[in-house]
């Protein structure tokens, strides 16, 4: 029993760290080997789609920051003129938005394989850099990377094709707060994603 | 104290266990809500500061020069309404006759024949290595490609393209976008991209150009004919793509406009 004890201990005490506190020199291997894993999960024929979705969500769920995602795409007036309700609110329909966004991607993309540069240093941040060649022609993705408070390293962006995925959030959500209200972007939001 | 440490560590480690799956939006709600992850003050505070050089400042300040908006968003929709009405019925057979394979192939074409436009721009913008390796890929996939119908620069010799245009190179010696120009049939460009492309034409082979020696075509009907057809056949390459960002978007014309300048910009400071 005590052997057993302290077994326990010692997964508990690993585990976290290797989930969530992602260190600067692991961002190359760790993101290679996350990549790998989604594409077998893409890859398993026998695999439902929620299962497969569910599957894929565990595997990246650790490595971005949704929450800061969702506020970066708000911006601060955005933010600050949202009552708690409507904060708490807006980041989950967020969350699910925009993994519902990747999700329905990946599909375009499963057979390419998948080329990771080594990490670039940007100033605080880390730049990974990743490309498929598809239809003859190179596509980049790149994983922007900051070093949260107490999660180590997290993904707050990633550029499809140079298009930084939230600044297409801010122009757009920034947009539609001009036309009406936080309710109404929350309302649009709800809206599936067919 | 010997049962509290590991509960505690156990404790620690459900904190950390990453938030299970969710199917539904009102799912996700109670979850992120309920989370514990998700830092206490998460809701409370902004605390995303240190980005705002990032992202340029507020969004609600950003305003974006669009003085034809009310005619583009118009001309949005009818591209789109033209996408669903004709494009869309012309690609099932199109696909049927040529699947997507060879349409790869024939788009490969249409960008070797590109080369000229290219090899001009990157000495425009002194850009002497890529000028080479662009010169070096025109002659290898043109001989070994079977006239440009496959890349072995690429895929035998790893020797990306460096394709730059007229539009590129004036954005590198400054000049910004102007204004949003949605084209019927061709799509969103800007002023300074649609200015790049009446100088592209003088240089592109596949346009015709009277005075010049190397056409592809006869005459100009033929020359737009062409420029049509590649445009048909890239489009019909990108079909699912244009459909996801047409279902996702909040609002279809100002995401367009964005993506498309993002993507220029970076295009242009590479």
């Amino acid at each position: 029993m005590k052997k057993f004890t302290a077994m326990l201990t010692l997964i508990a005490l690993l585990l976290p760290l290797s989930l969530s506190a992602l260190q600067e020199n692991e961002i190359g291997p760790v993101m290679r080997q996350k990549i790998d894993e989604v594409l077998t999960v893409i890859n398993d024929q026998n695999l439902t789609k929620p299962a497969r979705n569910t599957a894929i969500e565990k595997i990246i769920d650790p490595y971005f920051d949704f929450v800061l995602m969702a506020k970066l795409s708000l911006g601060k007036s955005g933010w600050e003129n949202a009552s708690p309700a409507q904060r708490k609110e807006y980041i989950a329909l967020f969350e699910h938005r925009i993994k519902d966004s990747y999700m329905s991607k990946i599909d375009l993309y499963k057979n390419e394989e998948i080329v990771l540069e080594a990490p670039q240093k940007q100033g605080s941040r880390i730049h990974l850099n990743s490309y498929i060649v598809d239809k003859g022609e190179k596509k980049e993705v790149l994983y922007k990377f900051y070093r949260s408070r107490d999660h180590g390293w997290l993904i707050y962006d990633v550029d499809v094709l140079g298009v930084s995925i939230i600044q297409t959030y801010r122009s757009q959500f920034a947009g539609e707060l001009q036309k009406g209200s936080m309710e109404l972007l929350l309302q649009k939001l709800k809206e599936p994603v067919s | 104290m010997r049962k509290t440490i590991p509960s505690l560590l156990i404790g620690t480690w459900l904190l950390y266990t990453p938030s299970i799956a969710l199917d539904t939006a009102e799912n996700a709600y109670n979850a992120v809500a309920a989370s514990e992850d998700v830092a206490p003050d998460a809701f409370d505070d902004f605390d995303a500061e240190g980005f705002a050089d990032e992202y340029g400042g507020d969004p609600a300040e950003q305003e974006i020069y669009d003085p034809l908006e009310g005619y583009n968003r118009w001309m949005t929709a009818f591209n789109d309404t033209l996408y669903d009405y004709v494009l869309k019925p012309v690609f099932r057979g199109y696909d049927f006759i040529f699947p997507e394979p060879i349409r790869v192939s024939i788009n490969n074409v249409f960008n070797n024949l590109y080369y000229p436009v290219s090899l001009v721009n990157n000495l425009l913008q002194l850009k002497f290595e890529n000028a080479l390796s662009e010169t070096g890929r025109f002659i290898v996939n043109t001989t070994f490609g079977f006239g440009g119908m496959f890349d072995p620069a690429y895929e035998g010799l790893g020797v990306e393209p460096h394709v730059e245009d007229f539009g590129q190179t004036l954005g590198h010696y400054g000049v910004g976008g102007g204004f949003p120009i949605v084209l019927p049939f061709f799509g969103i460009t800007n002023l300074r991209d649609f200015s790049g492309d009446l100088l592209d034409f003088y240089v592109n082979p596949i346009y015709y150009v009277e005075p010049r020696k190397y056409n592809v075509v006869d005459n100009t009907y033929q020359g737009w004919g062409l420029v049509t057809y590649k445009q048909v056949n890239k489009f019909s390459l990108y079909e699912k793509e244009y459909e996801q960002l047409r279902e996702e978007a909040l609002d279809f014309y100002p995401l367009t406009r964005d993506i498309y300048e993002q993507n220029r910009n970076n295009l242009i400071s590479e």
